[in-house]
């Protein structure tokens, strides 16, 4: 060790700590928490109900219930929270509107539980969230990304990411975002959702889903060219979920896939930049020499006073990357990355006027 | 430590007075923690605010009303590398900037923190024992237990990030400012 480094305590206890801040923070945090707590009683007091057939059941199906048992189930959070609490301003709408399916269904595999907290499904994309509560500490991505899913017992090709957040050791929550792309969802259906644990564990849930509708449409049709791309974007959805804009590209199969790397800025009527849920992807085919792909990016909602949006096309090349595809059996297959190194893409602004 | 176990059943019963309390304990050292990682004010305030919710939202979920400060150290340390790597993510500086960087946090902050600054610079999991070790004062169990991974890893790691921190604050002392951004 340097002589510096027994100054470790030191140094680190010398760091200014603005403290005011610091108290803004803790009241601001306490007191926001506090009030949303009793603005979501009524609602999940109905939800509860759904957690307690689901907990009762655990409970009988353990022969003994052991006392780490019964405290690890008192501690099972309330269901219908995850969507809200994912900082996704779309999610959170459609949540608060009463939009998604609370499920509050578990299951418990080698004493870890998984918990179906919430189900969303739009007619373009399904998003599940869940929780995962453990007696012992759990590893960083314990479930496995990569999940199964069914549709009416059926496989399915989809695009899709999954994101987790640790809020102890022992309970985690986590969200998996999924576009089928290669099948027609019925309005109802009856969804497969197979986790797989790091320890083997497999959970497997169904749950009946039903696809929310209402979204108001409009129609765009801007067609353009840029370089070696052929960019169409048909419409524009805006439901509570937020606003999606969906797009096709064709580009020649010889070419570097540009298409694949569309992404857009939407700027509202007051000049204000709109966050963006998720983008990118899609779903391609290969037809006579061609490449399609079919598209969409989500923005979050947007207040009510919006009357146009500026919407910029762009090409968002990566510098590195690669990825890997899934066919409907869920083989997986890695795709190859080659830098793009072609002339500059650009692409013009249009403006749609919203409902 | 009976008193923060009273105030920590109370927190857990929904007594925000009591949660507020815990916190304001433990405020300064979790601010502190949260700059060695981010080493910015803006971002270890965010740090601090996100630890500070996830904790009041999921404190039904603390097993051991004894163990509220290690509890919530970890709530702290995996927000600031959740940050830190979503900061990763959205903005892959160039060489040059980094290079610039370098060049502007040395004249702003002089010698004084070096030890920070060289902190920065190593490996999050040498940064996280060395934090639990040195400035928690944690035993090598204790981190084992926090953690969760073998003793042996954990001494490992204190070894490798201490010779780690070594290397890096030697650079900063012998080396011109030129080189001196390891």
């Amino acid at each position: 060790m340097t002589d510096k480094i027994p100054m470790f305590k030191e140094e680190i206890d010398d760091i200014p700590v603005p403290v005011d801040k610091l108290d803004a923070i803790i009241a601001k945090t306490i007191q926001e928490s506090v009030q949303k707590r009793k603005r979501s009683i009524g609602k999940k007091l109905m939800m509860s109900v759904g957690a307690a057939v689901a907990t009762f059941a655990l409970l009988i199906g353990s022969a003994t219930v052991s006392p780490v048992m019964a405290d690890f189930v008192s501690q099972i959070p309330v269901v219908g929270s995850i969507f809200s609490e994912s900082g996704d301003r779309g999610l959170k709408q459609v949540s608060d509107l009463g939009l998604t399916q609370v499920i509050g269904e578990s299951k418990t595999v080698k004493g870890n539980t998984i918990t179906i907290d919430e189900v969303f499904f739009d007619g373009t994309r399904l998003t599940v969230g869940y929780s995962l509560t453990s007696e012992e500490p759990l590893e960083e991505f314990y479930v496995d990304p990569g999940m199964k899913v069914t549709i009416d017992g059926k496989n399915f090709s989809f695009g899709g990411s999954s994101g987790e957040t640790e809020i102890t050791p022992t309970y985690r929550t986590g969200i998996y975002h999924i576009e089928p792309s290669d099948i027609e969802v019925p309005e109802k259906f009856k969804l497969g959702l197979f986790f797989e644990g790091k320890g083997g564990e497999r959970w497997k849930f169904t749950l009946p889903v039903k696809t929310q509708t209402g979204a108001e449409l409009v129609t765009i049709n801007e067609t353009q060219q840029a370089g070696n791309i052929g960019l169409d974007i048909s419409n524009l959805e805006v439901s509570p979920v937020g606003l999606r804009l969906t797009y096709n590209t064709v580009v020649e199969e010889s070419e570097f896939p540009l298409g694949a790397y569309i992404k857009f800025r939407a700027v509202d009527s007051s000049g204000a930049e709109l966050a963006v849920s998720s983008e990118g992807g899609g779903y391609g085919e290969h037809v006579n020499g061609k490449v399609y792909i079919k598209g969409n990016s989500l923005f979050e909602p947007i207040d009510e006073n919006v009357t146009t949006l500026t919407i910029t096309p762009y090409v968002d090349l990566p510098s590195e990357g690669g990825g890997v595809e899934f066919d409907a059996a869920g083989n997986e297959k890695p795709i190859d990355f080659e830098p793009y190194k072609g002339e500059e893409i650009k692409f013009e602004s249009f403006t749609v006027p919203l409902p | 430590m009976a008193t923060q176990r009273k105030l920590v059943a109370r927190a857990k019963k929904g007594d925000a007075e009591a949660f507020q309390a815990l916190i304001h304990e433990e405020k300064e050292k979790l601010y502190k923690m949260a700059y060695v990682y981010v080493q910015n004010e803006d971002d270890a305030l965010e740090v601090f605010q996100e630890t500070v919710y996830k904790a009041f939202k999921s404190i039904t979920t603390l097993k051991n009303n004894d163990y509220f400060s290690t509890w919530v150290t970890r709530i702290l340390i995996n927000a600031a590398i959740a940050l830190l790597k979503k900061k990763q993510k959205i903005v892959p500086l160039s060489h040059e900037i980094l290079e610039n960087m370098g060049e502007t946090w040395h004249m702003k902050r002089e010698e004084q923190l070096d030890l920070l600054e060289a902190m920065d610079e190593i490996e999050e999991k040498y940064k996280t024992v060395l934090l639990l070790r040195f400035y928690e004062d944690y035993t090598i169990p204790q981190i084992s237990n926090f953690l969760n991974c073998p003793e042996g890893t954990v001494k490992t790691n204190i070894r490798r990030g201490l010779a780690s921190l070594k290397q890096k604050m030697k650079g900063v002392y012998t080396d011109d400012r030129q080189n001196s951004h390891v």
